[in-house]
């Protein structure tokens, strides 16, 4: 029923726990976290490791979820508490992370999961091999976003989301802005090995380099969701991101099925972004011309004589709409 | 109320280069005070504020809130006394927050804060405070920060720092930045906050005549010490232009001191 469009969907809203995760450092935090690239195939390992090992696949998936927390804190400590610049101190756990990662695999880059049970062959068995994967998925991803909607209004998240916006500012409330970013790393990356730990299981296996790539693909998702929604509420943000994870798979898979090779999609994403970063740049200089060109006919018509120049007029434009 | 002795701050300009921006400074303001501070650029007054907040921490000297030695606390346990409202209107607020959960930050200013929705008891409260600001913002409880204007902001963020009411409240030229028409209603506001909670306020301007106008007592600083004290009667009978004449003296004073140093 579902046809082409089932694969895009589990996987949109599988990752959607994972955007979540980015939506949180990257838009409440004001941090681009590059962590994630290490701790989802961190929650992956952990997760197949551990269902091999006979462990419950819902008690595995909830390891995959503190083992990411604790990188999570680890990048927090590195850069609150040891001032290492943000980027750096991700791609410093990160890096560290893919030793972990094989040495948790057993020294193996691979662990297949093929002949165990997991979440998903349960869902599967309960609901039906079509649905059951999306209603899993769906599941849990509405509940994490549930719950970060009522967390993000708690005095705790409101100071979370003031640390993002403005610290000297809920500095000077009393909030200690550094234990609260490293306990919101750590949220997010427990989400994002959870979502590690859930694809894991969804493809049947862990591998060392699954999250290359991730970090970037998670940015798009965000990106993408709010250029749909343009989320104005925390509501409709967390939203947001869950649709753009969504809608960002179905551009890969739409990219392929236009005939991109898979191994072009990762400029395809990186280009994206770029794309929607450069945006708000893009329509400045559109605008410069546009004045630019209106100056041009009006002066002459009129008598020529000493114009403004067009930078002092976008700037006082930028003030109006500041 | 507020004891500060001793109290030495250097800062490094790099390149071997310092700058002692606090030298040996001593100062008490009782309860109920309401200082305002004047002095030159450098002359170190946001550095004295800044070190009551705690975002500098002290070469040496100590600094007490109502006999608290809190010399070695960090700045976001001392905003457990201290309230705070900076020269920039931005700076007090979050702006993509909206009005109502900016105050129900402030509102939990220096307490312990959990898992309890922020706002959604104390809506009614917040909007009576609201109103009596006379701004409008009442109604706009849900309204981004972001879309107010500087003035409104600045009103915010004053009725933020003394939300709960603070054992100090320091305003670092929190009108500086404003036209005047809108510093004069944020002054007017600062006052009769300040009278009905009766706080002790450290008050930096620029603004002699404000300077002399509010308040109980206005100190001068110069090079890191305070080297005017006015109250009473002697700051009755003192105009701007007299300030103005003892603040020349001062610099010159200094500068034969360092002329007789380099001679």
């Amino acid at each position: 029923m579902l046809g082409i469009w089932a694969t895009p969907l589990e996987q949109g809203l599988a990752y959607g726990i994972l955007v979540l995760g980015v939506y949180l450092t990257f838009r409440i935090l004001n941090y681009a976290d590059l962590t994630v690239d290490g701790s989802f195939p961190l929650g992956a390992a952990i997760a197949a490791t551990a269902i091999t090992k006979g462990i419950h696949p819902a008690y595995a998936t909830m390891l995959g979820f503190f083992g990411g927390a604790l990188a999570g804190t680890v990048t927090g400590f590195l850069n609150t508490k040891l001032k290492i610049s943000s980027l750096l101190a991700g791609i410093l756990t990160m890096t560290g992370l893919y030793s972990v990662n094989l040495r948790i695999m057993g020294g193996r880059s691979n662990i297949p999961l093929l002949r165990e049970a997991t979440l998903v062959t349960m869902a599967q068995d309960k609901i039906g091999f079509e649905w059951g994967a999306i209603c899993l998925f769906g599941f849990i991803v509405v509940i994490i976003k549930l719950v970060l909607d009522y967390f993000l209004h708690t005095e705790i998240g409101l100071g979370l989301r003031a640390c993002g916006d403005n610290e000297k500012m809920i500095k000077a409330l009393g909030v200690d802005t550094d234990l609260y970013k490293i306990f919101g790393l750590a949220v997010a990356n427990g989400l994002v090995a959870m979502a590690g730990s859930i694809v894991a299981q969804y493809q049947a296996f862990a591998d060392v380099g699954m999250g290359i790539g991730t970090a970037v693909a998670g940015l798009a998702s965000v990106i993408l969701g709010e250029a749909i929604i343009r989320p104005k509420t925390i509501w409709t943000a967390t939203l947001s991101a869950v649709l753009g994870s969504i809608l960002y798979r179905f551009t890969i898979t739409f990219a392929l099925r236009a005939g991109f090779a898979a191994t072009d999609l990762r400029l395809v994403t990186a280009v994206l972004v770029i794309f929607a970063l450069a945006l708000p740049r893009i329509k400045e200089m559109k605008l410069v011309k546009k004045i630019a060109e209106a100056k041009k006919t009006t002066t002459s018509q009129v008598v020529k004589h000493k114009t403004q120049p067009a930078s002092t007029l976008i700037g006082s434009e930028k003030h109006a709409t500041d | 109320m507020l004891q500060i002795e001793n109290l030495n701050k250097t800062f490094e300009l790099g390149g071997g280069t310092f700058k002692r921006a606090l030298v040996d400074l001593d100062f008490v303001a009782q309860e109920g005070d309401f200082v305002t501070i004047v002095g030159s650029n450098g002359a170190g007054k946001s550095t004295l504020l800044n070190m009551v907040a705690g975002v500098y921490a002290a070469d040496s000297g100590t600094i007490a809130i109502d006999g608290t030695d809190i010399t070695s606390w960090p700045e976001h346990k001392r905003a457990k006394f201290v309230g705070r409202v900076f020269q920039d209107p931005m700076m007090g607020t979050a702006g993509s927050m909206t009005i109502e959960e900016n105050l129900a930050m402030a509102y939990k200013r220096g307490q312990r804060r959990g898992l309890k929705p922020g706002v959604a008891r104390n809506r009614v409260k917040f909007k009576a405070l609201l109103a009596e600001l006379d701004l409008g913002l009442e109604k706009r409880l849900k309204d981004q920060v972001r879309l107010l204007s500087g003035g409104q902001r600045q009103a915010l963020t004053l009725m933020m720092a003394t939300l709960k009411t603070p054992q100090l409240l320091l305003l670092d030229e929190h009108t500086a930045a404003l036209d005047p028409k809108t510093a004069r209603r944020i002054i007017d506001l600062t006052q009769s906050i300040v009278d009905n909670h009766g706080l002790t306020v450290l008050m930096v301007t620029h603004n002699l005549q404000q300077a002399l106008e509010v308040g109980n007592r206005t100190i001068m600083m110069h090079d890191g010490g305070i080297v005017l004290d006015l109250q009473g009667r002697k700051r009755e009978d003192t105009s701007v232009d007299s300030l103005l004449e003892a603040f020349s003296r001062v610099k010159k004073e200094r500068f034969l001191d360092d002329r007789a140093l380099l001679a």
